[in-house]
């Protein structure tokens, strides 16, 4: 194994994780958004024409979960990128180590020595 | 030609970044998602029961029900909320580009552990529908709009859960 190959398997392990985060992050943004928006729009309904029309409390309440939902979807997105993050670096990581260790190990460092995967998790 | 102490440390830098992985969210929980997907299915049962709307009379009927979801739901959120976040994502969830969104000063875990939010959210809406469904029972619209609360966020902290799963 030379740099190339590391470098080939680095591309391709990080390729796979951004690809499949990158996926799973759009979908929940479009579902999220289409929940999101039919809520205001029956909210809106409701209020000029439903049973909310002469209720401002639950109103109020429908509009604030409203808020609330939106707030929460907005920290998701930022919990399920950090999550394709983690995943994007480890397997670099994971590519590099593996390079790394069949160099060492062809070099004559005991492969007992090297773990199979990284062994610091921070 | 590239001086070796440059190889050296380049070399070293490599060995070091890949000897480690990094974890920037909790760990899967099994029984947290199994628990969930029962819940959900007993909540949308009620709600497909009441979609027609139900009168504040019917409420008695509904009342252990209620009480169910909302005992489980709860649960699951404790259950959320106890778990350990990792050291780095804590620290890195304090950093000013994220500071904003995820609003660290009142809960530091906001966008490394987000179930415990959409679940409260969750929560929030059964417990308006039981009082609404009490005090004056429920209309047809208004049972639409506590599923249009519920639905985004059970969808937020299932869709969470299960990436966890890594």
């Amino acid at each position: 194994m030379d740099s190339q190959d590391i470098l080939g398997n680095m591309v391709a392990a990080l390729q796979g994780e951004l690809g499949q985060g990158y996926s799973a992050i759009s979908n929940f943004v479009q579902n999220q958004g289409n929940l999101l928006a039919r809520q205001a729009e029956n909210i809106a309904t409701s209020r000029a024409s439903g049973s909310l029309k002469d209720d401002d409390e639950l109103f109020e309440f429908f509009l604030q979960g409203l808020q609330q939902n939106a707030e929460n979807a907005a920290r998701s997105v930022v919990m399920l990128s950090a999550l394709t993050i983690e995943q994007a670096w480890n397997a670099i990581a994971g590519a590099l180590w593996g390079g790394v260790r069949s160099i060492l190990t062809g070099a004559g460092v005991p492969a007992n020595l090297l773990p199979v995967t990284p062994p610091l998790n921070l | 030609m590239v001086p070796a102490i440059l190889k050296r440390t380049v070399l070293l830098w490599m060995f070091v970044l890949a000897a480690c992985t990094v974890q920037l969210a909790p760990a899967y929980d099994p029984a947290l998602v199994q628990g969930l997907d029962q819940t959900n299915t007993q909540a949308l049962t009620l709600f497909a029961e009441l979609e027609t709307g139900s009168p504040a009379t019917d409420f008695p009927t509904y009342a252990p029900r209620y009480a169910a979801l909302i005992g489980q739901f709860d649960s699951l959120r404790q259950q959320a909320m106890a778990r350990q976040v990792p050291p780095l994502a804590k620290r890195l969830s304090s950093l000013k580009i994220v500071e904003r969104i995820c609003k660290t000063d009142t809960d530091p875990t906001a966008c490394v552990n987000t179930s415990p939010a959409s679940l409260a959210q969750v929560l929030s809406n059964l417990r308006k529908m039981r009082d609404t469904h009490k005090a004056m029972g429920l209309q047809p619209d208004i049972v639409a709009l506590f599923r249009g609360g519920y639905d985004p966020a059970i969808a937020q902290a299932l869709t969470v859960e299960n990436a966890l799963k890594r």
